[in-house]
């Protein structure tokens, strides 16, 4: 268990040795992505779990970050009298960092728990040793279609949330604001480029990479029962939330500045 | 609270990072901090620790009483005369109420922390100017209705989660199911009523 372990190793031993698994783990995947048996079928199941399950909750929630983003600029832009250049606000943040974090997280909320639940429920029930017996190959059949739907799946869900949160945000600036709509969406395809679009697409691309991966891992190394299944979904979601934020600051430094 | 502190210091660097280079187009790359500390007690701070708190302690709690639920425990209670809604609801809410507030401060002193690595040691902008404008456009409004919503979400988060897992059913799969859908509801509903609250405690003037 993890409180043994981190009595073991102190905390810091505790932290890199995680780390080192987790990096062997994603060079297993690397490896078995160019395997003789590729399953196709997996690819595709996983990829309309991930996609069809994420959408109806990123969609809803991406119209109230729209909304809240809008009112939130107004009242900051304000100050200085310039409140009718809240769509250029609007924009960047919305199109850089916003909608890529945003559908992210709803997508390790709703797909990476699951993702994490399913693949301990069947390390703690041995089904996973049956495989390996039969003479499947675990990381092929079960991980890489998940890792790899995830991160062809993401960009179409982040441009969702691009059209759900402007059109949600123009709908606040002209009916709750009072702005005038022509020059708000003016300011908004002033301030950005298809180049920012297909950057944060591309954002959207390396956290469904790394919320694959990580709620694999933990599910993957879980141990005990149904206690363990728990463990292993809580630890995935805290992980990948943390994760997706810390790579966020090294893309958007590589990316825009 | 440790995953709060690694969630909230590197947004706060993120948001030091382009709110630089916007303000560094007019001259004003002093500013940098004080939007950056509007932003954190507003909204980053109260959505993102709450959100962190939803997919830590709200999953555990979901699962804890779902498991409890489905090995009939909560049953035994009612049998010895123990009122389960006194024993196991009410201290989770009271303690969610009370504990948001109080990491959501941590985290704002984290995102700055955080901010100031960016825009000062890494940018190399003027760090007196940052710790000087840190509060020019902050004022007790925006530190209380951060506080207030980070509260409200506390509240919301324990009765979500404390819901699906007291009413949990079919065994551990049921137990894995509470857990999830816990996280998702909580995660949607902080987000939604995030807008409403923005409206309500800052958008008075407008």
């Amino acid at each position: 268990m993890d409180l043994v372990n981190i009595q073991v190793q102190g905390l810091f031993g505790y932290f890199f040795s995680e780390i080192g698994r987790y990096a062997y783990f994603v060079s297993e995947t690397l490896r078995y992505l160019f395997y003789k048996k590729f399953y196709f079928l997996n690819l595709i199941d996983e990829m309309n779990t991930i996609g069809s399950r994420s959408l109806l909750v990123l969609a809803p929630v991406s119209v109230f970050v729209g909304m809240n983003l809008c009112v939130e600029g107004f009242i900051f832009f304000k100050k200085f009298g310039a409140q009718d250049l809240v769509g250029m606000f609007v924009a960047v943040a919305n199109i850089r960092e916003l909608s890529p974090l945003i559908a992210g997280l709803i997508t390790g909320a709703k797909a990476g728990t699951q993702m994490a639940a399913r693949i301990a429920t069947m390390r703690t029930s041995h089904q996973v040793e049956a495989m390996e017996v039969m003479g499947v190959n675990p990381y092929a059949y079960m991980i890489v279609p998940r890792v790899l739907g995830a991160v062809l799946v993401m960009p179409f869900l982040v441009v969702v949330a691009y059209f759900v949160s402007t059109l949600s945000a123009y709908l606040v600036a002209v009916f709750q604001l009072g702005l005038n709509g022509d020059a708000f969406m003016d300011l908004v395809f002033a301030n950005i480029t298809i180049q920012d679009m297909y950057k944060g697409m591309i954002k959207g691309s390396v956290f469904g990479g790394i919320i694959a991966t990580v709620s694999c891992y933990s599910g993957y190394t879980a141990t005990g029962g149904a206690r363990g299944v728990g463990a292993a979904t809580n630890l995935a979601v805290v992980r990948m939330a943390t994760a997706t934020v810390f790579f966020n600051i090294f893309l958007t430094e590589w990316m825009f500045m | 609270m440790i995953p709060v502190l690694f969630v909230l210091g590197p947004m706060g660097a993120v948001v030091a990072m382009e709110s630089l280079k916007v303000f560094s187009i007019f001259g004003a790359s002093g500013m940098t901090s004080s939007l950056l500390s509007v932003a954190l007690f507003r909204e980053l701070a109260p959505v993102l620790v709450s959100v962190m708190v939803a997919s830590q302690t709200g999953a555990e709690i979901a699962a804890e009483l779902g498991a409890m639920r489905v090995r009939e425990q909560i049953d035994a209670m009612e049998v010895m005369s123990v009122d389960p809604f006194k024993a196991l609801i009410v201290p989770r809410l009271l303690a969610g109420l009370f504990i948001t507030p109080v990491l959501t401060l941590v985290g704002n002193f984290t995102g700055i922390l955080g901010g100031y690595i960016i825009a000062v040691m890494v940018k190399g902008s003027n760090g007196g100017a940052y710790i000087g404008n840190l509060f020019v456009w902050l004022n007790m409004m925006d530190v209380m209705g951060g506080v207030i919503k980070a509260a409200i979400f506390g509240l919301l988060i324990m009765v979500i989660s404390c819901y699906h897992g007291f009413y949990a059913h079919g065994g551990a799969a049921g137990v894995g199911q509470a857990t999830n859908d816990s996280v998702v509801h909580s995660v949607v509903s902080i987000l939604v009523m995030n807008y409403f609250l923005t409206t309500a405690f800052f958008g008075f003037n407008i």
